[in-house]
């Protein structure tokens, strides 16, 4: 469009911007008032000198790793198989998928409580019942990302043709197709990572120190250093956004270049 | 003994009959096509012979083993898909090397196997390009020289020429003939153009709904088609619509003119029939034949190095002759009454299903 936007466009712009920045901006202008009358990091340095800011910081760090990991040996075979044989049950693979966002994160933690707090599987004090919560959390992400990858290769035509070249399902599995789901895959990753970062809910009730109760506890008591923390992890997610983003176009080229016509 | 055999095949998806009681011997480096309209079951064939799909009921036989339910990764059979299903994540020397690196062969071995064909496919520095770093040409060369890259024992080749353009047809379509017969490999082509049926194949198998109309080699398909619809798929022809005269003397008459078969009709014909005549079996003139029409021309395209006429013969019986394009030819004029004459033998009866 060569004409310039109307007044219209531009008002609504602010509108949006105002809406979505101004809260972002306000907390962190409250994050640089923790000296009185000064505008200062001091709000920040008090976070960065508190031993429990890495604690938790690394032990969601770990956590989210863990989750990944599980989350791409369980989501990324399933939805290549849904692709390759199930077509049928997609959507209601579909759908189960989309229940995380549905099931408050309340249910899904007393859920898993009331799942394996006893024999025969019983794993309720381990930190591997917070990794399955969050992996049904991120499943949405995953198997989205896993799925958006498959459908931007043709599944069935690239099996066929590595089998007629004498491979066997697994080779397929793993010298074929999941390479080329590499860029989804990684999407997946950061949005989990993100996801994990910030979570609050599963692992409060948990009782596990991640970084979201370490958030919430530090709010009880110091308002400004809880500002900083809530920018520190704005900052943490943008970042893995950005890596996200960055992987998705350089590999966008590639993709349209080789999908079917 | 053939080299491939499929005996009685039949498949069906469901109540839907995709290919009837096929029958098919093919010897050792022959070149067979699969030719036929969208739909007629030709890819549901070649993907039995591949193993992708189970035939209903039926055995394929390779070299007298029944491999009807060996799994597709175990016949050493090398497929050229229509849309080059190269793999993105590998260039075009991994791509060729991919079915020698899943059986296990050493990396050198690999690498020489490489080369060579890399050499015959002419793209002897292409060979760390990526797919989507390649013209669609260049995919589909890699393609082929991917299937043969495992010796296989037969080629399998699914419309491989029909997203490129044109003229890189033309020339691939060249080179995949002359590599065929540089290694003797037995071919199977699926394809829906019949000019690439007719100047490619050992043997063409014409197929219609699942079923085969005609197998035969591209100069019987052309000139002795079997069937009607062999006869209007490959290459062009007229239907002429006749009155019976004498069936036993195979008179007939057109848009009120005579015209002569060359052998009786069955007696009990009816009082009208079909016959068909090719275009290029038309002659401009009286010497073409003892057979003579007179008609108006309507129209006259001009293909350079042969010319098209129309010409119409009243009653909405029209004609289309074809003529080489010669030095002596004097292009007859739109609305100029034409004299056309052909043999008796060019004509072929159409009887319900069958010449």
């Amino acid at each position: 469009m060569t004409r310039r936007p109307s007044l219209w466009v531009w008002l609504w712009l602010v509108v949006w911007a105002i809406f979505s920045w101004l809260p972002l901006v306000a907390s962190f202008d409250f994050s640089l008032r923790a000296r009185k009358g000064i505008l200062s990091w001091q709000a920040y340095l008090n976070v960065f000198a508190d031993p429990g800011f890495y604690e938790s910081l690394w032990f969601s760090f770990q956590t989210a790793m863990l989750t990944i990991i599980v989350s791409i040996f369980l989501v990324v075979p399933t939805a290549y198989w849904v692709h390759l044989r199930l077509r049928r049950a997609r959507p209601v693979i579909e759908f189960v998928t989309l229940l995380p966002f549905v099931v408050p994160a309340v249910v899904i933690a007393f859920g898993l409580i009331r799942l394996y707090c006893c024999p025969p599987i019983s794993f309720v004090s381990s930190p591997l019942l917070l990794v399955a919560g969050y992996v049904v959390l991120s499943l949405p992400y995953m198997y989205r990302a896993a799925d958006n990858g498959l459908r931007a290769l043709d599944v069935r035509m690239l099996n066929e043709a590595a089998q007629s070249l004498g491979a066997n399902e697994f080779q397929v599995f793993f010298l074929v197709i999941l390479p080329n789901l590499r860029t989804g895959i990684l999407s997946g990753a950061f949005l989990t990572f993100a996801i994990v970062m910030g979570e609050y809910t599963l692992s409060a009730l948990l009782a596990w120190p991640a970084f979201g109760p370490y958030m919430q506890y530090v709010g009880v008591f110091k308002a400004y250093e809880s500002a900083a923390l809530a920018i520190i992890s704005f900052a943490i997610t943008w970042l893995a956004m950005l890596l996200m983003q960055w992987f998705a176009r350089v590999s966008a080229a590639e993709r349209a270049l080789t999908a079917p016509r | 003994m053939s080299f491939l055999r499929l005996e009685r095949i039949h498949k069906s998806f469901g109540k839907t009959v995709a290919v009837h009681e096929f029958n098919l011997s093919v010897e050792a480096g022959e070149f067979i096509s699969l030719l036929g309209p969208s739909g007629c079951g030709k890819t549901t064939v070649l993907r039995i012979i591949a193993g992708f799909e189970r035939p209903t009921t039926g055995t394929v036989w390779l070299q007298d083993n029944d491999i009807t339910d060996q799994p597709p990764n175990r016949r050493r059979m090398g497929m050229v898909f229509q849309h080059y299903a190269l793999f993105p994540n590998m260039n075009a020397a991994g791509n060729i090397g991919f079915g020698l690196r899943v059986t296990g062969v050493r990396r050198e071995e690999i690498q020489r196997r490489v080369t060579e064909l890399l050499n015959l496919i002419q793209m002897a520095d292409l060979g760390d390009r990526y797919p989507h770093q390649l013209s669609g040409g260049q995919q589909q060369r890699v393609a082929l020289a991917r299937a043969l890259a495992i010796q296989p024992q037969v080629l399998l080749l699914d419309e491989p020429l029909s997203a490129l353009d044109a003229q890189i047809r033309l020339e691939l379509r060249a080179e995949i003939r002359r590599i065929q017969q540089q290694l003797g490999i037995t071919t199977i082509y699926v394809t829906h153009d019949q000019e690439e049926a007719l100047s490619l194949s050992d043997r063409i198998v014409v197929m219609n709904q699942g079923r085969i109309e005609q197998i035969g080699t591209p100069f019987e398909i052309y000139n002795r088609p079997a069937t009607p619809f062999v006869a209007r798929f490959v290459g062009a022809v007229n239907q002429m619509r006749c009155e019976v005269l004498d069936p036993l003397r195979g008179q007939l008459r057109y848009a009120d003119q005579p015209l002569m078969l060359s052998a009786p009709m069955p007696p009990d014909i009816g009082s009208t029939t079909t016959v068909m005549i090719r275009p290029e079996a038309l002659h401009l003139g009286e010497r073409g034949g003892t057979n003579r029409l007179v008609g108006r021309v309507s129209t006259v395209v001009f293909r350079g190095p042969w010319v098209r006429i129309h010409l119409d013969f009243g009653a909405n019986n029209t004609l289309v002759l074809d003529t080489l394009n010669t030095p002596q030819l004097t292009l007859p004029r739109v609305g100029e009454t034409q004299v056309v004459s052909f043999a008796p033998e060019s004509v072929w009866l159409m009887l319900n299903g069958s010449k």
